[in-house]
């Protein structure tokens, strides 16, 4: 999967972009997401990949979500150890769930705050993977429902209407 | 599939094996060790079987740490930090239960990394140096903690548990005497060994199972199977403890890298609400943790089956449930003979904790490997099931 990691790098590149802005939509957009992440009690947390520049750090508030390229220090950092376990996991062939297992991950800060952050990236993947793709990867996965369904679809249009922005 | 394993123990078992102590410390050029240990150790005169095992050697065995709780905090961590730089140590022996092992492993982390702000290193792999020799001398057979790369240390100002894991962690030398064991009371033994039993099923059907790991907890589960009763009957069964002794870090190396699942979030959960030891908690929450898994798990309990019960025969679903019964009717029988609660309602559990417990459990890093996802539901059974 990982053989031909440069050209990996690019879509690797596009995952994390979807993934930030799928961060930004679903805070504003889908309920229990938002829920979810407050419940994590925390105030940012970091999405990188080891000795790399690819970043997502994201600053939680109960008004909004945003994503920023600072590297400021978050009190919470899910860091992959190689940029094949990250590609897996954004493009969901693995869930975080999975990466964690495989011992793919260095967590820096609270391990239960982590893992709630972890339960609401999984309904991002939910969301923003058809189902037929995340089925395999998600555990007890029932499939979407009509309402999460449109989230999917709303998500993409909004993606698509920010390209490049 | 993708496995990552990693065993870097020296393990040395066996009558008498205390006595290799002083090799092995010298072998790593340790002079001045800081011994860990908790008052019941020394008053079981557990430390001075120890302590005669360096009768006739040159090493200075005099600064020794006693004050660790049955439930270890990030203050005793602190006071053993600071005893072992104002002594000048260079060496870390933890002698005790699963507590002051963890101690032990907490204290290695703040040398290696030169600070005393313990929760700043807490979370997975956090850790970038190895740090000084550490040796653990298991006086109890279940946690397995003389093997793994996880601590859990209770922080008094946040009033919850700080969780650590690191293959930085992991003791260099594990010395396991069944003459250490001989002494457990029945009920320490029996918690105990169903911690051992729960990580070695457990590993065996989590997410992250792989051949080495299913190896070491199928041989595990057999050992426990055949001698926890022995070892709860009669405790200076020597033969017994020796095998509870080597069960407990096959259980340890292979939980260690395939991880726990469901029944050790609920045990943590519900052992941090009721402040109830771990092993016992574990042993109220195995076999409702066990049923949940049943659908995704029937292949591994039909194998593990041929570990208890190998003349059972029939399909895999009829294998799978004789397993757990062979669980069940092995816990009933540590029970009657140990005095282990059989509910929680008998260790303080009232409906009110309810919340609490799913709260925390839903929290607890254990969860993320079990196949069975821990919903609110899940856990609401489990804890019926376990009244």
């Amino acid at each position: 999967m990982c053989k031909l990691i440069k050209s990996k790098v690019l879509v690797l590149k596009i995952l994390l972009d979807v993934f930030e802005k799928a961060l930004v939509f679903l805070f504003l957009d889908d309920a229990e997401f938002k829920k979810m992440l407050l419940k994590a009690d925390v105030d940012c947390f970091t999405i990188r990949v080891l000795k790399t520049d690819f970043l997502v750090n994201v600053t939680i508030k109960r008004d909004g979500l945003f994503v920023d390229k600072s590297k400021s220090k978050c009190e919470l950092e899910i860091i992959f150890k190689d940029l094949c376990t990250a590609f897996k996991t954004f493009s969901g062939l693995i869930s975080l769930e999975e990466a964690f297992a495989q011992k793919g991950v260095i967590l820096k800060g609270s391990i239960a705050k982590a893992l709630t952050v972890t339960r609401a990236i999984k309904r991002l993947q939910t969301l923003v993977f058809p189902d037929i793709w995340i089925k395999r990867v998600l555990k007890n996965f029932k499939g979407t429902s009509m309402p999460e369904k449109l989230v999917f679809y709303k998500f993409y249009y909004y993606y698509l209407k920010n390209l490049g922005r | 599939m993708f496995v990552e394993f990693i065993v870097p123990t020296k393990i040395i078992t066996g009558v008498d094996a205390i006595f290799r102590l002083p090799y092995e410390l010298e072998l790593r050029d340790v002079k001045k060790p800081i011994l860990l240990t908790d008052q019941g150790i020394l008053s079981a005169g557990i430390y001075d079987l120890v302590k005669q095992a360096f009768d006739e050697y040159k090493f200075d065995l005099q600064v020794v740490y006693s004050d660790i709780p049955l439930e270890t905090s990030v203050d005793s961590v602190k006071e053993a930090y600071r005893l072992f730089i104002s002594e000048n140590c260079d060496a870390i022996i933890a002698l005790g239960g699963g507590s002051v092992i963890d101690t032990g492993k907490a204290l290695r982390m703040m040398v290696s990394e030169g600070t005393d702000d313990l929760i700043a290193l807490s979370g997975a792999d956090n850790i970038t140096k190895k740090g000084v020799t550490f040796v653990a001398i298991p006086t109890t057979a279940g946690t397995g903690s003389e093997v793994t790369g996880v601590a859990v240390i209770f922080d008094k100002l946040s009033n919850s548990k700080i969780a650590f894991a690191s293959d930085f962690l992991i003791p260099d030398v594990a010395v396991l005497d069944p003459e250490l064991t001989v002494s457990m009371p029945k009920k320490l033994t029996a918690a105990s060994g169903m911690d051992a039993l729960s990580h070695a099923i457990e590993a065996y059907i989590g997410i992250q199972s792989n051949e080495i790991s299913k190896a070491l907890a199928f041989r595990s589960t057999k050992l426990i199977f055949d001698n926890l009763i022995n070892a709860i009957m009669d405790g200076k069964d020597r033969n017994a403890r020796f095998n509870m002794l080597m069960a407990s870090p096959m259980a340890g190396m292979a939980f260690s890298n395939s991880m726990v699942g469901i029944v050790h979030s609920l045990a943590h959960a519900a052992g941090a609400v009721l402040h109830i030891p771990h092993g016992v908690a574990i042993s109220l929450f195995l076999l409702a943790g066990l049923k949940e898994n049943l659908d995704r798990s029937k292949g591994d309990f039909s194998e593990l089956l041929n570990a208890v019960r190998c003349d059972f025969l029939g399909s895999e679903d009829e294998r799978a449930e004789e397993f757990l019964n062979a669980v069940s009717d092995l816990l009933k029988e540590v029970r009657c003979l140990s005095g282990l609660p059989s509910g929680l309602l008998e260790v303080g559990y009232k409906p009110e904790f309810e919340g609490r417990i799913i709260e925390l459990a839903l929290t607890d890093g254990s969860s993320i490997f079990s196949k069975v996802e821990l919903t609110e539901e899940v856990a609401r059974r489990m804890i019926k099931a376990s009244l």
